[in-house]
């Protein structure tokens, strides 16, 4: 049944109308709940003072411009906020980061329309971080977000969250973010500087070993000349508190830039030591880099060069942020940043285009629209663990969300090359059963040197829109009998094909069943053919709690599987656990 | 109105606390059609209106507080279902059994959809088609604003409001209603 508008207005109405018999107790216990004032970024009451207050912009800019330096006071915790008269009259502006995390306003304005330009960035952001159910994309698991007050960020975790905020968040090359960890304050501000959090070390690792929280630390990393030889390392497994250093070039975070020469090894006083090698953005030839590094405490019994109770793990450096100067009301178009933890020179793609953007299709009609994809950067076939072969498009339905539909929302093809050109070609073969619009939802590509491009063009506003407009297209079902199904016993697979807008039974359809392993990895099936009045049966003669899916296509028997070089149409295609019914 | 907002965007209190009694209705209106329960309709109401005060310095133009007020109450709503959700069961109420009996012995041709029913079909959709279709088909908001007050290109939401209706439409086939 389709409901018209009128008893559709008349349904939400219902639902509207229901409760709430005195508004005015809602106001008020809504009234009593409000801060006295609102959360308001240190930035914006001097972006609106920026128009009216004229002449005292200028005071402003002075303001703004020394909140965003670094700050360069010495001292452990010393606050090297201005106090000078150009700026005795205002309030004291805490600078991100040495005094402050970034408040969820500015993290959004930080990750603009396009977070995934910003992939690589690693900031700290005090925002609290909701659950949600466990959601998966393509090759993660995250069940974390960010709800900011126009878009909700996914944040992909790996370690325990369940600790109080600010967070070390790092933007993935999608646009989402990776939680690095919880980060603990300074007792002055957030980041510690190094004599500070040396101070500090003995006693986190005497109260609080292998504390999962990081630390901004304000210094200067500094590497040896050479490589380093490294002889002494144990196991984790055996010793979970040793630190392997690994071999390389060593590098410690120095309070100043303490140069090492060649061939020394010998740690700089007052040093914190971090990983050979770390992954930093040096400079050839530049032996220092001053900076906030995150790092967090690690219990050392043996490492090479290292310093007792002075070694800590290296998660990242921190990006550095300009946050909005006076005057300015919208967030800058974000380029990319690249950072310590940058993917780096990894394959990009400079276009994706569909052979078509829309067509009509009835009953068995299908149309192959070829997804092609430019790259920059050596893309390589690259076989994947799933059994896959990137690159790898995927287009998904725009707001499918009916799991019961036998015409899938989501396919995924591996691409081909065109010979002598940076172009690689997907092929989709589409029905009227996919009637709607489409668009690519994922793209993923590898070079020779294993870096990975992996984004979804749609959610950047890179993918062009193919809509289906399709009719009279072929559907399906499938049930079991008896239900469930009894495990050793035979198991009837049957059901209908019609035609989806008159209901009227296909005769003659070939209906494809398929058991177990066969329902997701490919492969062949056994087939009926649809009678008179549309039903198909086929016995399963033992059945042994495997899923079952029956599906119709164009090349009946195979499974229509990522890595088919031939396109195949889909016509409809369900599964089920015949034992969980 | 205009000018409750402006004072309100300068931090005043007052403000807002008029433009609270003014709003909250419209705004639990809108959640109780998108959650279809009174707890959760005040929760997203309290949620949105508490919100919005906190990010009213983000709002850079009057004329546009409803639309933004809007976007802000879907998304209280969206966090409202996902807490439920979180610890949510089905629950077969007595009443749906009776309707789905009823369902059953009524004439396929006569039959019109039952509050239940349409309510099980319609509490299956995401939210996001929740709010859509309760913009667009309550409030009455043409495409242009639906549009605005979601925050997505207008050929977006007409596309997603096309979905929408059809993925109600499957909802209520579920309920046998196709």
């Amino acid at each position: 049944m389709t409901l018209d508008d009128r008893s559709l207005r008349e349904h939400l109405d219902r639902r509207a109308t229901a409760g709430l018999t005195n508004p005015d107790d809602l106001a008020e216990s809504v009234i009593a709940g409000l801060p006295a004032t609102p959360r308001v970024s240190w930035w914006q009451p001097l972006v609106r003072g920026s128009r009216s207050l004229g002449a005292a912009a200028a005071v402003v800019a002075v303001v703004v411009a020394i909140a965003v330096l670094p700050r360069t006071g010495p001292g452990p915790g010393a606050s090297s906020l201005p106090t000078g008269t150009d700026t005795a009259s205002t309030p004291p502006v805490a600078a991100y980061p040495a005094d402050r995390p970034l408040t969820l306003d500015e993290l959004n304005w930080y990750l603009g329309p396009g977070p995934h330009l910003r992939a690589g960035a690693v900031v700290v952001a005090d925002v609290e971080l909701s659950r949600r159910g466990l959601a998966c994309d393509d090759r993660y698991c995250g069940d974390m977000e960010v709800n900011f007050p126009d878009r909700t960020i996914t944040v992909y975790n790996w370690d325990n969250p369940d600790l109080p905020g600010p967070y070390a968040l790092l933007v993935k090359p999608e646009g989402d973010l990776e939680l690095v960890a919880a980060v603990r304050a300074a007792s002055t501000g957030l980041a510690w500087t190094l004599p500070e959090y040396l101070a500090e070390l003995p006693d986190i690792n005497a109260t609080d070993r292998l504390t999962s929280q990081a630390f901004v630390v304000e210094a200067t990393a500094v590497r040896m000349g050479g490589s380093a030889f490294c002889p002494v390392s144990s196991p984790r497994a055996t010793s979970p508190t040793t630190f392997d250093v690994g071999c390389g070039r060593a590098a410690w975070l120095a309070p100043d830039g303490t140069v090492i020469g060649s061939g020394s090894i010998s740690a700089p006083d007052g040093s914190l030591r971090i990983q050979n090698d770390s992954e930093l953005p040096w400079v050839e030839g530049v032996p220092s880099l001053a900076g906030h590094f995150l790092v967090r405490p690690l219990g050392v019994d043996d490492c090479f060069l290292c310093v007792p109770g002075a070694t800590s793990e290296f998660l990242g450096m921190l990006t550095p942020v300009e946050l909005p100067t006076p005057g300015a009301t919208d967030g800058p178009v974000p380029t990319a940043t690249p950072t310590a933890t940058d993917p780096g020179e990894g394959p990009t793609f400079t276009d994706l285009t569909f052979s078509t953007n829309a067509v009509a299709l009835t009953g068995f009609e299908t149309a192959d629209i070829n997804v092609t994809a430019t790259f920059e950067g050596d893309v390589i076939p690259y076989g994947q663990m799933d059994g896959s072969t990137t690159p790898l498009v995927c287009l998904q339905k725009v707001g499918a969300t009916d799991p019961l539909d036998p015409h899938s929302s989501m396919i995924a093809r591996t691409m081909l090359q065109v010979e002598g050109t940076n172009q690689w070609v997907a092929s989709f073969r589409l029905t009227a059963g996919d009637s709607g619009q489409w668009e690519a939802t994922c793209l993923i590509a590898f070079d020779e040197a294993s870096r990975e491009l992996n984004l979804d063009p749609a959610h950047t506003g890179m993918s062009p829109v193919l809509e289906i407009i399709g009719t009279h297209a072929p559907t399906q079902t499938m049930e079991f009998k008896p239900t469930p199904a009894e495990i050793g016993q035979p198991l009837e697979v049957f059901g209908m094909v019609t035609d989806a807008d008159t209901g009227e039974p296909l005769e003659g359809v070939v209906v494809t069943i398929g058991i177990d392993h066969v329902c997701a990895e490919g492969g062949g099936g056994n087939t009926v053919t649809t009678g008179a009045n549309g039903g198909y049966t086929y016995v399963i003669p033992v059945a042994d709690g495997s899923a079952v899916c029956t599906w119709i296509t164009d090349l009946p028997g195979i499974f229509p599987g990522v890595n088919a070089q031939d396109p195949i149409a889909v016509y409809g295609m369900l599964f089920a656990h015949p034992t969980d019914l | 109105m205009r000018e409750l907002i402006e004072q309100a965007c300068q931090g005043d209190r007052a403000a807002y606390e008029q433009i609270v009694r003014r709003k909250v209705e419209t705004v639990y209106r809108t959640a109780r059609a998108i959650l279809g329960n009174d707890a959760d309709a005040e929760d997203a109401t309290q949620e949105a209106l508490i919100g919005a005060w906190r990010q009213i310095g983000s709002l850079r133009d009057a004329d546009r507080f409803d639309a933004w007020l809007g976007r802000i109450t879907v998304n209280a709503c969206r966090m409202v279902l996902r807490r439920r959700r979180s610890g949510a069961v089905v629950d077969l109420t007595e009443a749906s059994a009776t309707d789905l009996t009823d369902r059953r012995t009524s004439g396929f041709e006569n039959r019109t959809v039952s509050s239940n029913a349409f309510d099980r079909a319609f509490d299956r959709l995401p939210v996001e088609q929740r709010a859509i279709l309760v913009l667009h088909h309550r409030d009455e908001l043409p495409v242009t604003d639906v549009a605005a007050r979601l925050g997505i290109p207008e050929g977006t939401a007409k596309s997603r409001l096309h979905a929408a209706r059809n993925a109600l439409d499957r909802s209520l086939a579920r309920e046998g209603l196709r």
